[in-house]
């Protein structure tokens, strides 16, 4: 009797935790669809009339060319799941007084300096990263490797064996992908080094030097 | 004890898989065990075996004499399961993911003790299909073996699933007969250089075999030997096995001496003055570790290697011979010709070696048996009557290891009886699982020690115990006035303190409530700290309010005037994660002031991090150098004393009852002065002093096994009656002040 009880409950916890897998899928599929994405494309468009429009093309092309990646977003847990739920057109009104080149960072104190000097930069943590960059208007993503030095919000990003900051950078990289934007890593870590960078600025190079080059290359004119 | 290995390994190559399966079935025989190890291919030279099947208690079940190919996966699985069936094996060790993924579906799930190396290295190489295998191998093993620390965390990170059952099987290292590491020993002249295995672009093979030419322009005289004959076709380099080849044929200073035999090419090794294992920055971030290095570690050749976090473990971060680059090469072989430099390169590369002994894996084997079948409850040999145990409650995760270790024991039956919620459950199931227990487990002073307390009163059997094990919360709840003592046996409190207010708020007897203290799982959490850890300081759990991040975030703000490289992590869900407690007005509204604050903070905004709570505690505090305990009240609290298994120095405030638990020397009166105490610690370089110390201390005090057996005496059949004969608590150890 216990025994049919047991098998009973171990029947009915699997048959949830099956229905649990299959709406967490559509949730994935959801936020990882190419409508949602073309939708945001088209938005971001409309919202810098200028450069905006002439990027919509290469991003709609990105986007194509991506159709077949696998989401890197697999887990379930909420904070790494993308967290802005307002409707996307609500960024057209959404204050963002910021001129010249804005630039996300997760950035080492000297290049967080550095970059300061020459741009409005927009920090990102392990926690926040996703979810800044999905609400914030910024013409370029970089990645410090000196960030996973000990001592900053991303110790240790980069090194073996410590795949919770690599889970977050592949995050925060999936919507910097989803909303155009070019993601550069700076200097040598060899554990992101694979990560798919659209540009990479060599060990040794300050970053800020490295700059005018990657607006050039991303067709990118806020620098000022 | 019965073990039957299966690595997906030919043991006539002999290369690190094949010495794997030497060292793995080596370590087991010396541990004591029995092993079948089963072949996968026919056996055309019996360099590798034949010494196996000359060892007492080891049998090596070969291919058919007519057999020409190796095993598949398929028939391995086949054999394996068909051997078992024989004669059932205790554990199954086997190599190789396909197969394990394969064994998830076969009887012998349950007893794998896997050994995974061919999973994908970085996150992003990390699909759903190889996650959902990998899952799958994790619940039907008994243990991951890990070859390194970093494959250990790396698997727990990604895999919430291993965590707690990835333990370490470093590679065995054995030296061949008759070799030995000269006693004392300096560079020669010519200085002579030695590289051993494939040659590949990413070896560097081909830029070594410029080393002697470039040392001669520094007036080094070097020659380099290099051993092996597999010369890697590459895609991308075409060009690479000719150039490869001309250079090993040709290059002056060098002597290309072919492939060899294992133990040959170790001889060839032995004379030489320093190894080489340098290699392109790509294979840095790589998770295992290369044998070759223990190999001429354990030779006494100092060896030339990239600087990684796992190097500088293994080495010290003042290890003199790491090198990036080409020039980096030269210039520490032209520096190795000191004999005071190469004296201590060879000297740490020899300590490192011997932790790798077929000697140290045996013990590690031995600690992993123990764990897995621990001595009968009963005593005896265990093939006495059973007893049958079911554990009851809605929150099960300060018991879980203690349910495996309690269910581990032979003449244990274990049954649970989750509760979805705190007051709900299906009660026919509570009855059936209450009818057929000797011993009932109450989880938790709440409506399911209420519900099998009167469960008992009604329908109970007088052999019958009852054990309820009461944290905090209860004892703010109506459920303690609703028991009825007499049908309690025993009431199980955490700490000394939590045990004298249970009486004095119950007005149980004395005799009624013992202390148990909370398990840690020292072995589990003695990791190496990553480097610059002293800066992190740590806290676990941050709701309810009563947590009190606030402090911690005071102490942070008083470090961080000091020294901006301190920064706080916390792991632990958010309130909001936690209905019950975001619901609340005045919790909500203390932790939205906080947040704010933090936000708000230039000295905060960017030095508090958020990481989710989540099992891999023991991977996450590797990056912890202090853990915090600042809460308002506290009937244990676990995450300080995990922190010192792990290594980390604990800081309390003094919560009532904190200081019978917890040394007084870690706890801080004030914020600032925990502030104070721990600027202190790192600026005078006590860091490393305190946290062995706290090691020591939580080891002594609170490890699983001590603690796991006290719980083992309190189910003892004969423990009821010597109970009743001795009816008075059972105090925690001691701490040591």
């Amino acid at each position: 009797m216990a025994d049919r009880q047991v098998a009973r409950l171990k029947a009915a916890l699997a048959d949830r935790e099956a229905r649990v897998k299959i709406l967490e899928a559509r949730v994935a599929a959801l936020e990882g669809s190419t409508s949602l994405k073309v939708g945001r494309a088209v938005t971001d468009a409309a919202r810098r009339p200028g450069k905006g429009v002439v990027q919509l093309p290469r991003e709609l092309y990105r986007m194509w060319r991506h159709r077949g990646a696998p989401n890197v977003v697999t887990s379930v847990d909420a904070r790494e799941r993308p967290m802005f739920t307002a409707r996307d057109e609500d960024r057209l009104i959404a204050a963002a007084p910021a001129t010249g080149l804005v630039v996300a960072g997760v950035l080492g104190p000297a290049a967080a300096e550095a970059l300061a000097e020459v741009a409005h930069v927009v920090p990102l943590m392990p926690h926040d990263a996703a979810l800044v960059l999905d609400t914030t208007d910024v013409d370029l993503v970089i990645v410090d490797a000196a960030a996973g030095q000990p001592g900053g919000p991303w110790a240790y990003l980069g090194v073996p064996g410590v795949p919770d900051r690599d889970r977050a950078l592949l995050a925060l990289m999936g919507v910097a992908r989803d909303r155009g934007r070019p993601v550069v890593l700076a200097g040598s870590a060899p554990a992101i080094a694979g990560f798919g960078w659209d540009a990479t600025v060599p060990p040794g190079t300050p970053v800020a030097e490295a700059l005018p080059g990657l607006c050039a290359r991303f067709g990118i004119e806020e620098l000022r | 004890m019965r073990a039957l290995v299966y690595g997906d390994v030919d043991l006539n190559l002999i290369d690190g898989s094949a010495i794997w399966a030497q060292g793995m079935v080596q370590a087991l025989q010396a541990a004591g065990v029995e092993v079948t190890l089963v072949l996968k291919a026919p056996v055309r030279t019996g360099r590798l075996v034949e010494p196996l099947e000359r060892l007492a208690g080891v049998t090596v079940r070969r291919r058919p004499d007519d057999a020409t190919a190796s095993l598949t996966v398929e028939e391995a699985a086949g054999l394996l399961t068909e051997l078992d069936a024989e004669r059932p094996y205790d554990l199954v060790v086997v190599r190789g993911k396909r197969l394990a993924v394969r064994l998830t579906a076969t009887p012998l799930a349950g007893r794998l003790w896997t050994y995974l190396t061919d999973v994908p290295q970085t996150v992003a190489e990390l699909d759903g299909k190889t996650r959902g295998e990998l899952a799958a191998v994790a619940r039907a093993s008994r243990f991951l073996l890990c070859q390194t620390e970093e494959l250990r965390c790396h698997l727990e990170g990604v895999l919430h699933k291993a965590a707690g059952k990835c333990v370490l099987f470093p590679p065995v290292v054995a030296l061949p007969e008759g070799l030995e590491p000269a006693a004392d020993r300096t560079p020669g002249r010519p200085l002579r250089l030695v590289y051993t295995g494939k040659f590949a672009p990413r070896w560097n093979t081909y830029e070594m075999t410029a080393l002697p030419r470039r040392l001669a322009a520094q007036e080094v005289d070097a020659e380099l030997h290099m051993i092996g004959d597999k010369i890697h076709h590459d895609r991308k380099d075409p060009g690479f096995s000719r150039r490869m080849r001309v250079a090993l044929e040709s290059t002056p200073g060098l002597t290309w001496h072919g492939g060899h035999p294992r133990a040959e090419a170790m001889r060839v090794s032995a004379g030489c003055d320093v190894g080489l294992s340098w290699r392109h920055p790509e294979l840095d971030a790589s998770l295992e570790l290369s044998t070759k290095v223990l190999e001429m570690g354990a030779l006494g050749l100092p060896v030339v290697l990239n600087r990684t976090p796992m190097h500088e473990n293994l080495l010290g971060a003042d290890y003199p011979l790491f090198a990036a680059t080409e020039d980096d090469v030269v210039d520490v072989l032209a520096a190795v010709t000191d004999p005071e430099v190469y004296a201590l390169a060879r000297r740490r590369c020899l300590d490192a070696a011997r932790s790798f002994s077929l000697d140290a894996a045996a013990g590690r084997l031995r600690t992993y048996l123990r764990q897995a079948f621990p001595p009968p409850l009963g005593g005896g040999d265990g093939t006495g009557d059973r007893t049958r145990i079911v554990v009851a409650g809605h929150d099960l995760k300060f018991f879980t290891r203690l349910l495996d270790h309690i269910g581990a024991l032979p003449d244990v039956e274990m049954r649970v009886d989750r509760w979805p919620a705190l007051g709900t459950h299906d009660p026919e199931v509570s009855a059936e699982l209450a009818e057929w227990a000797d011993v009932i487990i109450c989880e938790w002073c709440g409506p399911n020690a209420v519900w099998y307390s009167e469960w008992r009163k009604k329908h109970g059997r007088p052999d019958q115990r009852l054990i309820v094990r009461l944290h905090r919360f209860e004892l703010y709840g109506a459920w303690p006035g609703r028991l009825d003592i007499d049908l309690i046996d025993q009431v199980v409190c955490v700490s000394p303190s939590y045990a004298e207010l249970t009486r004095k708020m119950t007005g149980w007897p004395a005799e009624k409530i013992t202390v148990i203290p909370n398990w840690v799982d020292v072995a589990q959490f003695d990791r190496a700290k990553l480097p610059g850890a002293e800066f992190h300081l740590g806290m676990i759990g941050i709701a309810p309010w009563r947590k009190r991040l606030d402090l911690a975030v005071d102490v942070l703000e008083e470090l961080r005037r000091r020294d901006p490289r301190f920064t706080l992590f916390v792991k632990s869900k958010l309130p909001w994660d936690l209905p019950w407690i975001w619901n609340r007005t005045e919790e909500r509204e203390a932790f939205e002031a906080l947040f704010r604050r933090i936000r708000r903070s230039p000295l905060l905004a960017r030095s508090v991090v958020f990481d989710p709570a989540g099992p891999d505690v023991a991977a996450w505090l590797r990056r912890i150098g202090f853990v915090l305990s600042t809460s308002d009240d506290e009937s244990f609290h676990l995450a300080p004393a995990e922190g010192m298994a792990s290594g980390a120095v604990p800081a309390l405030l003094p919560w009532p009852g904190a200081d019978t638990i917890y040394d007084r020397r870690w706890i801080h009166a004030s914020p600032p002065a925990m502030a104070e105490g721990i600027a202190a610690t790192v600026a005078e370089g006590r860091w490393n002093e305190a946290r062995a110390q706290a090691r020591a201390e939580v080891a002594r005090s609170y490890a699983l096994d001590l603690v796991g057996e006290r719980w083992v005496e309190l189910l003892r059949p004969s423990s009821a009656a010597a109970a009743a004969r001795t009816p008075t608590t059972c105090p925690a150890p001691a701490p040591s002040a």
